[in-house]
């Protein structure tokens, strides 16, 4: 993304380590190596949103998903789940950009191969696009094909996460209620 | 383009200031609940401090079983930070939100969740954490949302 967020530490103290990359941890670096902000850019001003997709499947069984998006969803990351995963693959997924017609694979990526858990005790599974996609046509729609690879039934979630602008506000930059600031505060 | 049509490609690079005027306070917004046993969306609110508004950076969650689903609502707009609009959602009933284990883990296991850009909270801003249970059993949560408080930096010669 380019630009950063207006952000200041000026008077907070730094950590000289915090920006190294960890090491075997690509997948969940949220910003690029270097950056020395956060690389929000015209994300300034949107807010977080976990699009989630859960769908039940019988034994072998697959379905077609459409998310309608926010305005100006932008996805970031993807986290992902499965109740049976065994070493059948858990399930398969592929993600289209409708509006714009685009696949965003090939093929179906398995489970293992999409995203996993951040919770659960073992290694967090979010998996950060080195850059964001945005779904920046108006009604956007993201297409989800599922296909459980299981020979049971199988519950899969898959959460997208994204920053979409806000409802309530016309463009970034514009304060969230017209006429007011967004905190009490009087900033 | 935005709709008001300006193009924020055109902005110089001053206009989004390389300078906030803010001081960052490290800083946690701390729910802890046991969440009944197959409880459907236990509301469980909590309010930004009036002092200061609440930069939000980091997701950590702890919980006893992973069976458990979060929404989160914003009371002032009403805006739903997770939410579905899937089309066909085979087999499953009303929607309670994303699987915990999806959102947040614990930073014992080094799993925080990084938010990309980072959230302001307003000051006295109530949000609402819809916690529902299909494990069975209680389940003890701890969400934490990490961050900063936002301090106006004090003007020099003031």
């Amino acid at each position: 993304m380019p630009g950063m967020k207006p952000f200041s530490l000026r008077h907070t103290v730094t950590h000289p380590l915090a920006r190294m990359l960890p090491i075997q941890r690509e997948q969940l670096m949220v910003y690029r190596l270097g950056e020395k902000n956060p690389p929000s850019g015209h994300l300034n001003d949107h807010a977080p949103m976990w699009e989630v997709v859960t769908v039940k499947l019988n034994a072998r069984g697959s379905t077609r998903v459409r998310v309608n998006l926010q305005r100006d969803f932008t996805l970031i990351a993807l986290t992902a789940a499965a109740t049976v995963n065994t070493a059948l693959g858990g399930f398969r997924a592929q993600l289209y950009d409708m509006k714009k017609q685009l696949r965003l694979a090939d093929r179906g990526v398995m489970f293992a191969n999409l995203a996993g858990a951040m919770g659960g005790g073992g290694n967090p599974g979010a998996f950060f696009l080195r850059e964001p996609w945005e779904f920046d046509e108006p009604d956007s729609q993201l297409l989800v094909i599922v296909q459980n690879m299981e020979t049971a039934a199988n519950t899969i979630d898959i959460a997208l996460y994204g920053q979409v602008l806000r409802f309530n506000q016309p463009a970034p930059g514009y304060q969230e209620f017209p006429g007011g600031v967004v905190s009490n505060l009087g900033w | 383009m935005y709709m008001d049509g300006t193009d924020p490609t055109q902005q110089a690079p001053s206009a989004q200031g390389a300078d906030d005027q803010f001081e960052r306070q490290y800083f946690e917004y701390v729910l802890d609940r046991v969440v009944p046993a197959n409880t459907v969306q236990d509301p469980n609110q909590f309010q930004i401090l009036s002092d200061a508004d609440f930069e939000w950076w980091w997701i950590k969650a702890s919980r006893t079983s992973n069976l458990l689903k979060v929404l989160m609502k914003e009371a002032a707009t009403g805006r739903d930070f997770i939410g579905t609009t899937a089309s066909a959602v085979a087999g499953t009933a009303t929607f309670n939100g994303i699987q915990i284990d999806l959102w947040a883990g614990t930073a014992l296991a080094t799993a925080a969740f990084p938010l990309a850009v980072p959230y302001i909270l307003p000051a006295n801003r109530s949000y609402t954490i819809l916690l529902t249970d299909t494990s069975g059993g209680n389940n003890t949560v701890q969400i934490v949302f990490s961050g900063f408080k936002l301090w106006p930096r004090p003007k020099v010669g003031a």
